[in-house]
This record gives structure tokens, C-alpha cells and sequence, in this order.
């Protein structure tokens, strides 16, 4: 597959069977902690008796074009890719929770076990090779597709059309132009609220706020210090060591 | 964000490896590192990182996929599908082959890495056996285990006789071999419990054998499902062909009193009574044969019986099926109509749906869903289910000739062999009436078995038949897991995993095309384990029966099989791990009957005294007074039975079973959704927690299989959920066969429970 320009995931939720082929795969290879998932199922009931239905989502990272996450990170270990998609550089990350927070999807989590946030990259690194992402190449009802953004509105308007006649008058495309619009698009057969999925995603104002205010180099000139400070204070103590070892081995 | 300012923070590969070496460096200096610092995502490249790939094939369940495993530093990381697979694809369009797994299948990397597995062969200490008795198991070494076991069967054998011994697991070459050397005529399978009663009627009514288990959906444009749930148990060829036979338009129905996930994606769900579907199938056949909309041309050329069929159906009305099902008439007729008129239709019925054996009525009901499938013309036909077409290959005893064995008695201890000829009496059996062959010593005393893997979680009334269990002498066990059957064993061989081992095999679900799939040893682990084949061998000549076994050598038995496929390992791991025969698609013309057809009137079933067709019967046990609730049962996606709840991952998925019912009948009962409730029924009590939801009727209560272990040295599945099986009723003799039923239904289904708070 040839590196995609203007990447797009899509899932057709109306065909979703709620298997987690996907969550397992994608926990295998992240190693993600007990209870903490890059992606998961949602399951959630509308409706009622004969009427009622299981809907189900693949809960994951939207990649907001305008996201939340990356205003809020002070470090910029949250930020975009060359291909738009949202990663995180965790060597530049200090656990501070803020893009979890501030995530209108509620996508991030943090990994107390291994001690460090996750979500899903969509593969980044996959895809930056011309590879799949794993959730696409594994479904088993064959759903989830990835591939331009345009091919993947298409095939997602496409599919609407076809719910429409079948009588589901609320079936509807997620994330054409949601916060920006999303790099992870939907066929919902019903209202994102019957999802658990937000209507109408927003930033706050006050993360949009404190991204006026360049506390970023702030936070990076402190953190600095710190790394600096401790490097001095190790010396220190390394060179007591020493001179203790020293006196020591005299004796 | 502008991207220059992104840029800044970004690093490629090898400045990241400076990094990462320059942090070493600091290290080395006293400098901390944070521990946060790793190779981005790389090890999502497991293709390229992997340093080899193993073709092999999945045996969670019977489909067997071919995958792909990829080992690095010596550990098996991830399965892929292998795209050659013509199973997961579209069976009539080779070009769009297979190449997924399913959540079973991927997740079972887990199992194999299961810290729990048994690693070196048993010895029980404690001689009391139950479950609430620790084993006290010690390890010893593979000489003395066999030496032990030979010594414990064979005193058994002396004293109480040959037919005092049970082999006790799914049909397998050495153990038939070793039993009918002995001298037993028990060799107990589960499948009574399974699907016996579709196999009676693919038996009786079209192949002389066994029954199909491969589903054309995707050109089928009207699936009507009684139960079936094909979507909601995840397996890739029955999700993706069904899903796609969706998205192609194709009309789905689906009859289940409770709204499986099947019934989610469905055009039209039909909560119908439990036990009633027969009375909607009949009334179908009244209004197809009635109005001629049967597909002549099929009906005339491959069918025997149709006249008696119009007969039969006369008095099979839409009104009187509507008071049975409680489904209006109209509907009746209208999806009689729907099925007829829109070609090609079918009724596809895999295992525990209402056609498997969970009521008196099921074998009648695949019967009937025979008469229509065989009406529309989709038996062995695009859109319907499809016969096997798997090569032929030598069996075990062809290769290796047996040395005559020694008269048997004839009476089983599950009285199985007093049924009819539909099942083949060595590789089938009834667990249901097992537990009380074994504690009445009807017809006699058994006292000694050896099991393969089956877990006592899976039987009917599994309390009695622990009971049964600890009533034996002596017990050997075969497994890789220190399963609830272990726990009740004297002697427990540890067999290695399959990922760990070399094979091939036609594979069950998927003969659409001849396909043999290869497996070759993925990992080992460090385990003293041994194959069931060398165990089996060991323990027959420790028991003086070796000589049934001279020359027995699985690998020429490998080679003999090859070379009738006209192929070679060393083939077979050039070619993608896979072998292949003609892909051509020749529909059946002539069936395995006395007719030659498929017999809509089964003339084999009248023979051997039973209805030859499904006249209308209730079930055994309807709901009253004591116990007013239907009690059905399901298996999420995630789990295979009673076999991968110590999987950390698939229980993370899938942690519990609950008592599923409606919300208004929680209400009711003043039950609220996470309450802890008992579901009994006159076999016993369950507790588990509820789950209220609206897609169930307001009188069944759901209940998911597979959990409740209380095995505790298996120390994820322990304590988790209860066991479904625990309020089923087994049966005597005379209750299992006053049934008068070709398919041994064991009645899964077929009683009443109440439910109320704990």
C-alpha cells in the first residue's frame, strides 16, 4: 500500500459486531497495562423490547485536526506527525494528565503501570511505512478501512445512503467537520448520542486560553533547571561517595 | 499549531538513537534517565522486527484458519491470517481469499504463555476428590507417571472388569485403538450436548454421515436464523461472510428470544417463544407447499417425498403455529412467503442454536428446517450450506492395521449405543445420561477413566457429575491446563499446547474448495510435555497392550497422508503452509440416501421407528408454577466453552457471565442491574450477578457458558461467573430415551427456572 497523503480511518459502526478482534490485537502489540486500551468496544442500548438495539462503537483516538490534546500539552510530547495523525513523544512527556483531560472523546488514559499516557497513534509508525493499521487489517467483518480522506468520506456517504432506505433515518457521518474535522471518520446508524459519543465536540475555553499564553518554554526552562539540578546533586553525591570509598580503602 | 514549531521536537530514528546512546552514557555518570524513554511504536512493526514466521493453523475451535505467527527473541508476539486461506473469503471468488482471524484466535498467545500450564506430569496426594478438595498435586517425573497410571487403570480393569473403564474425550485414533484393546465398548463424546440432533438429520436425510459445517451467506439475499448467531460469535468466516451478504443487500430475520448480536444487525427481530420455533418452521412449510412457491425445479429433480409433505403440512396453519409461538399469523405468513420468493433463501443452523439439542423438539426442528431449505433449493447450493468436499487421506488404521481385539460387551455406560444408527457409536456420546450410568452402575460398574481435556464444567448437571467423577477408582487426565477435570484426576500428563507442535488437517468448517493447512512448531517451551499420541503409546505398553501399537509411528502416518495428496512437508512450507485441490464448485446431484435424494420424507428414520417427519411435539418441560422462566444459553465471542477463562486477555474482554434478563422483570423482582441473584431450577442453584437489559423477553433469563470454574490452581478463571451447566438436568435411561429422538437431544434447554435476590 503507498503512503497515504491525506490519511483517514473509517469505521462502519452499523456493521460493527463488537467481537474486539481489534482491542486484542492492538493490546498485544502496545502491551498496554490491565484496564488501560488504545482501543476498545463501546456497547450501549437504545431502544426498546423488539425495538431495541446493541450499538456499537470502536472507542479510540478521533485525531482531531484541532486537538484538544496537543493544546494542552506543555512539553509538545503530545503533537501532530507529518501525516497529521496525533503521537506522542514519550521521552518528552511528564505524565501531567492535561491532554487526557481536556480530550472530548475521552481517548487517553494513563498507564499507572507503565507509567506512562496512551492512546491510539493509529499505527503511525505502520503507516509511515505503507502499512496498515493493525484494527483495519484484522476485523473480521472487514469495517474498518484506511485510506485518503476523501475515499474514506465517500465510501462513509455511500454507506448512509444505503441505511437511510433501510430506515434508519438518524444514520449519519461522525467527524466530516467535527472539532476541525477528524482523521477517524463514523457511520453511526443512530445519533452520536446514542453512542455515548459527544453531538457537538469542543475545546474549552480555558485550555484555549492557556494556549494563548506561551507557558510552554516556562515549563521547559523549569524542567531544565530541574534535570539540571539533579545532574549536579548526583555529582555531588557521586564525588562523597567516592572520597568516602577513598578513605575507606585507606583505612 | 504551525508545523515548523512541531518540528523542532520531531527526531527520526537515528537522532533518537543518539539520544537514547548519549542517555546511556549519562547514566553511566550518575545521570538519571527517565523511565519513560523507549523506541517509539516500534514494536508495532512486528513483520519487519520478527526474526521468523511459522505457518500453522488455529484449534481453538473446529474451523482451523490458517495464520501466520511471528516470533521475536524467542517468543511467538502475533497472529495474522494467512491470506492464502480460501476459508475466510468469499468461497465463490478465490481471488478474495481469507487472511483474518478471529478474537479467539488472536488472543490465544495468552493461553499458550499461561503461566498457570502444567508443565511437568502430576500426582495426586489427597484421595478425596470434590470441589472443594486440594489435589495436593506433586510433580513427578514422565516414568513414574506412566508406570503409575498403567498400575491404576489396570487394577480397575481386574477387578471390575474392561467395561469398568470410560475413554472420555473427542474421537481420537490411539485412544479408540486403546480402548477396543481393553475391551470397552465406553468411549463418551460430548456432542449430544452439541449438535447431534442437526447431525441425526443431515445423517438421515441427506449424507449418510455427518453434517456440513460451511455457510455460503455472502450469496444468500434472505438469511432467516432460528437462534443462529453467527455474527455474535466472532469466527472470521461466519462474521465476514455474513456482513458482507449485508452490505450486499441481503435480508436478515432472526427468531430468538433473546436479541443476540445477530439479531442487532438484523432487518427484523422476532423474540419467539423458547421451544416453539418448530411450530413456526411447520406452519412456513404449510404456507410454501400450500401456494407452490417452492422451487419446482430443485424439489422435482433432488427431493424424495414431497407429496407426503403436503399432506403432512395440511393441518400446520399460520393461526395455529401464532398460538403456539405467540408470533401473529400474518407475520408467519409473510416471512413464508419472503423465505419462498427470494432466491436464494436459507435457514443456516450451526450447533447450539434452537436446532442444536436443547430441547425434546430440536431434532424435529432441524428436520423441518431441512424440508424448507430443501423447498427454496439451497442444500448444496450458492446462498445455502454446503457439503464437504475435503480430500481423502488414509486413516490411522488403514496405515497401521490392528491386531483383532477382544470381544467387548455391547451395553454403554450412557446407554448411547441404544439410540439409532445416526451417530456414530465410537465417536459420539451422551454426557447427559452419563452421570447416572456412572453413579447407578447401570448397566454396571465403571470405574476408571481416561480423559482428554473435556472439563467437567461442560456437562449437564456438572455437580452430579463430579459426584460421578469421585466416585471412580481412578482417573487419568490429559491436558495443558490444570482444568476442573485435572483437579479430579490421580494422574495428570501435561500435553504441549498446538502452537508448540507439527500437523495438517482438512479443517471441519471449511471445505468449500479441498484445502489441507500445515502447522509447524511456532515456539516450545521449556516444558516437560508430551504428545497425546507418545502418551498413549507409553501407557498401552506400560498397561501390556503394546503390542496394538508395534510399529505405530505418527510420522509415517504423516507421510502416507501426504503422499496421497500427492504433497510433502517440505511442499506444504514452500507453498504458504497450505495445500490445495481443484477450485471448482460442482453442485450435488446425488445424495447419500436410499432415494439417492434428499429425503423431505426421511424413510432411514422411519426404518429404525421413528416419526419420518417432524410432526409438531412440545417440548419436555414447559415453565410453571415452581420454576415460570425459560432458561437459555450463549457463549460471547471472546471465549471458546469452558476452555479460556484463565486467559487474562480474553477475560479483560469478557470477565464474568451474568443472569441476563429484562429490565421490567428485574422490577419486578426487585432486582437491580450488578445485584447478586440464584437462578434454580430442579437440578440445583446458581449465583451470579444480574444484568438487566431490554433485548430479552420478560420470561427467560440468559445465562452465558463457560465460567464458574473452581479450579483454584487456575488463578485467573477462579471464582469468575458460574457455571451454566450446574442447573441443567441429566438423565436416566428411560427419561433420554422416551424421547423416541434420533438425535439424542440432551435437552440443554428444556426446563423451567426461577430467579430471586441472593
Amino acid at each position: 500500500m503507498p503512503t497515504v497523503n491525506n490519511p483517514a480511518m473509517l469505521v462502519d459502526q452499523s456493521l460493527c459486531v463488537g467481537c474486539e478482534a481489534c482491542t486484542a490485537v492492538c493490546k498485544q502489540i502496545y502491551n498496554t497495562s490491565k484496564g488501560v486500551f488504545r482501543t476498545k468496544i463501546n456497547s450501549q442500548e437504545t431502544g426498546e423490547f423488539a425495538d431495541s438495539t446493541m450499538l456499537y462503537n470502536k472507542k479510540a483516538c478521533m485525531h482531531c485536526r484541532e486537538a484538544a490534546c496537543v493544546m494542552a500539552c506543555p512539553t509538545r510530547a503530545c503533537h501532530k506527525n507529518d501525516q497529521g495523525l496525533t503521537v506522542f513523544d514519550h521521552r518528552l512527556c511528564i505524565e501531567c494528565n492535561y491532554c487526557a483531560a481536556n480530550c472530548p472523546f475521552g481517548a487517553i488514559s494513563f498507564d499507572r503501570g507503565r507509567n506512562h499516557m496512551e492512546k491510539c497513534s493509529l499505527c503511525a509508525t505502520r503507516l509511515a511505512e505503507g502499512m496498515e493499521p493493525f484494527c483495519s487489517e484484522v476485523c473480521t467483518s472487514r469495517i474498518i478501512k484506511y485510506g485518503e480522506r476523501e475515499d474514506m468520506l465517500d465510501l462513509a456517504r455511500n454507506r448512509v445512503q444505503e441505511l437511510r432506505e433501510l430506515g434508519h433515518q438518524e444514520a449519519q457521518v461522525y467527524g466530516e467537520t467535527e472539532v476541525g474535522g477528524l482523521r477517524v471518520l463514523y457511520v453511526l446508524q443512530d445519533s452520536p448520542d446514542k453512542y455515548g459519543l459527544p453531538v457537538d465536540p469542543q475545546i474549552s475555553l480555558g485550555l484555549q486560553i492557556w494556549r494563548s499564553v506561551p507557558l510552554g518554554p516556562a515549563v521547559l526552562i523549569a524542567g531544565g533547571f530541574i534535570l539540571g539540578a539533579n545532574y549536579l546533586y548526583s555529582k555531588m553525591v557521586q564525588g562523597k561517595l567516592e572520597a568516602a570509598k577513598k578513605s575507606a580503602g585507606k583505612e | 499549531m504551525s508545523k515548523s514549531k512541531n518540528n523542532n521536537f520531531e527526531m527520526d530514528r537515528r537522532s533518537f538513537l543518539k539520544t537514547a546512546v548519549g542517555a546511556g552514557v549519562l547514566a553511566g555518570t550518575g545521570f538519571a534517565i527517565p523511565s519513560f524513554v523507549r523506541a517509539e511504536e516500534k514494536e508495532s512493526m512486528v513483520e519487519e522486527e520478527a526474526e521468523k514466521m511459522v505457518h500453522t493453523f488455529c484449534s481453538v475451535c473446529s474451523g482451523g484458519c490458517a495464520m501466520k505467527g511471528y516470533v521475536k527473541d524467542g517468543r511467538l508476539v502475533h497472529l495474522a491470517g494467512n491470506p492464502y486461506d480460501l476459508a475466510g473469503g468469499d468461497p465463490f471468488n478465490p481471488e478474495e481469499a481469507g487472511g483474518r482471524i478471529c478474537v479467539k484466535a488472536h488472543s490465544v498467545i495468552q493461553t499458550l504463555y499461561d503461566p498457570d500450564r502444567l508443565k511437568k506430569p502430576l500426582k495426586r496426594t489427597n484421595p478425596n476428590k470434590g470441589r472443594n478438595e486440594d489435589p495436593g498435586f506433586v510433580e513427578i517425573e514422565w516414568d513414574e507417571a506412566i508406570q503409575l497410571a498403567a498400575e491404576g487403570l489396570n487394577g480397575v480393569i481386574e477387578q471390575y472388569g474392561p467395561e469398568s473403564f470410560l475413554v472420555l474425550n473427542r474421537s481420537h485414533p490411539y485412544t479408540n485403538r486403546l480402548g477396543r484393546a481393553i475391551g470397552t465398548p465406553n468411549f463418551v463424546c460430548h456432542q449430544s450436548t452439541c449438535f447431534t440432533t442437526q447431525e441425526a438429520v443431515w445423517n438421515a436425510m441427506v449424507t449418510g454421515g455427518g453434517r456440513p459445517w460451511t455457510y455460503d451467506m455472502e450469496n444468500c439475499n434472505y438469511i432467516l436464523s432460528f437462534g443462529w448467531d453467527g455474527l455474535g460469535k466472532g469466527k472470521n468466516m461466519q462474521v465476514r461472510n455474513a456482513t458482507r451478504a449485508l452490505q450486499n443487500g441481503a435480508k436478515l430475520i432472526v427468531l430468538d428470544p433473546y436479541r443476540s448480536i445477530t439479531a442487532s444487525k438484523a432487518h427484523e427481530w422476532i423474540p419467539i417463544k423458547p421451544g416453539t420455533d418448530l411450530a413456526f418452521c411447520l406452519a412456513m412449510i404449510h404456507v410454501i407447499v400450500k401456494d407452490g412457491l417452492y422451487d419446482e425445479e430443485f424439489v422435482n429433480n433432488y427431493t424424495y417425498g414431497f407429496e407426503e409433505v403436503e399432506q403432512f403440512a395440511e393441518e400446520y396453519t399460520p393461526g395455529w403455529a401464532s398460538e403456539i409461538t405467540g408470533i401473529p399469523a400474518e407475520d408467519i405468513e409473510r416471512i413464508a412467503r419472503e423465505f419462498a420468493q427470494t432466491k436464494p433463501a436459507h435457514i443456516p443452523s450451526h450447533k447450539r442454536d434452537a436446532a442444536g439439542p436443547n430441547y425434546a423438539n430440536s431434532t424435529r426442528l432441524a428436520q423441518a428446517q431441512m424440508i424448507l431449505n430443501a423447498l427454496v433449493g439451497t442444500i448444496d447450493r450458492r446462498g445455502g450450506t454446503i457439503l464437504s468436499r475435503n480430500p481423502s487421506m488414509p486413516g490411522f488404521d488403514s496405515v497401521f492395521p490392528p491386531p483383532e481385539y477382544p470381544e467387548a460387551r455391547n451395553e454403554r455406560i450412557d446407554a448411547f449405543e441404544r439410540n439409532n444408527p445416526f451417530l456414530t457409536l465410537h465417536a459420539r456420546g451422551n454426557f447427559a445420561t452419563l452421570p447416572y450410568g456412572i453413579l447407578n452402575e447401570d448397566p454396571y460398574p465403571l470405574k476408571a477413566a481416561l480423559v482428554r481435556r473435556y472439563n467437567t464444567l461442560s456437562f449437564p448437571d456438572a455437580k452430579t457429575m463430579e459426584e460421578a467423577f469421585a466416585s471412580l477408582d481412578f482417573m487419568v487426565c490429559c491436558e495443558i491446563y490444570p482444568s476442573e477435570m485435572a483437579y479430579m484426576s490421580d494422574i495428570v500428563f501435561p500435553e504441549p499446547h498446538w502452537l508448540e507442535i507439527s500437523g495438517f488437517s482438512a479443517r471441519g468448517y471449511h471445505s468449500l474448495y479441498p484445502q489441507v493447512a500445515a502447522r509447524f512448531p511456532v515456539v516450545k517451551l521449556p516444558y516437560e510435555t508430551r504428545g497425546f499420541g507418545g502418551i498413549i503409546m507409553a501407557l498401552a505398553d506400560a498397561m501390556g497392550y503394546g503390542e496394538y501399537f508395534e510399529g505405530v509411528d505418527g510420522s509415517v502416518l504423516d507421510e502416507k497422508q501426504l503422499e496421497a495428496l500427492g504433497t510433502s512437508w517440505e511442499e506444504l512450507e514452500a507453498n504458504n503452509g497450505l495445500w490445495e485441490g481443484e477450485r471448482e464448485f460442482v453442485p450435488t446431484e446425488e445424495f447419500n440416501t436410499p432415494s439417492g435424494k434428499i429425503e423431505l420424507y426421511a424413510t432411514r428414520f422411519e426404518e429404525e421407528g421413528f416419526d419420518p417427519l417432524p410432526y409438531w411435539k412440545p417440548r419436555r418441560e414447559e415453565p410453571g408454577e415452581e420454576y415460570p422462566y425459560h432458561y437459555i444459553i450463549s457463549r460471547p465471542a471472546m471465549h471458546k466453552m469452558t476452555q479460556t477463562q484463565n486467559n487474562w486477555l480474553k477475560m479483560e474482554l469478557y470477565p464474568e457471565n451474568h443472569a441476563t434478563m429484562h429490565v421490567e422483570l428485574g422490577r419486578e423482582l426487585g432486582i437491580a442491574d450488578g445485584d447478586e441473584v440464584y437462578v434454580e431450577s430442579r437440578a440445583g442453584s446458581i449465583k451470579l450477578k444480574a444484568k438487566l437489559i431490554e433485548g430479552i423477553r420478560k420470561d427467560t433469563i440468559k445465562v452465558d457458558h463457560g465460567f464458574g470454574h473452581w479450579s483454584r490452581s487456575q488463578t485467573v478463571a477462579y471464582g469468575q461467573g458460574a457455571n451454566d451447566g450446574d442447573i441443567i438436568p441429566h438423565m436416566t435411561f428411560d427419561e433420554q430415551l422416551g424421547l423416541k429422538d434420533p438425535g439424542v437431544s440432551a435437552c440443554m434447554c428444556d426446563f423451567g427456572v426461577k430467579v430471586y435476590k441472593a
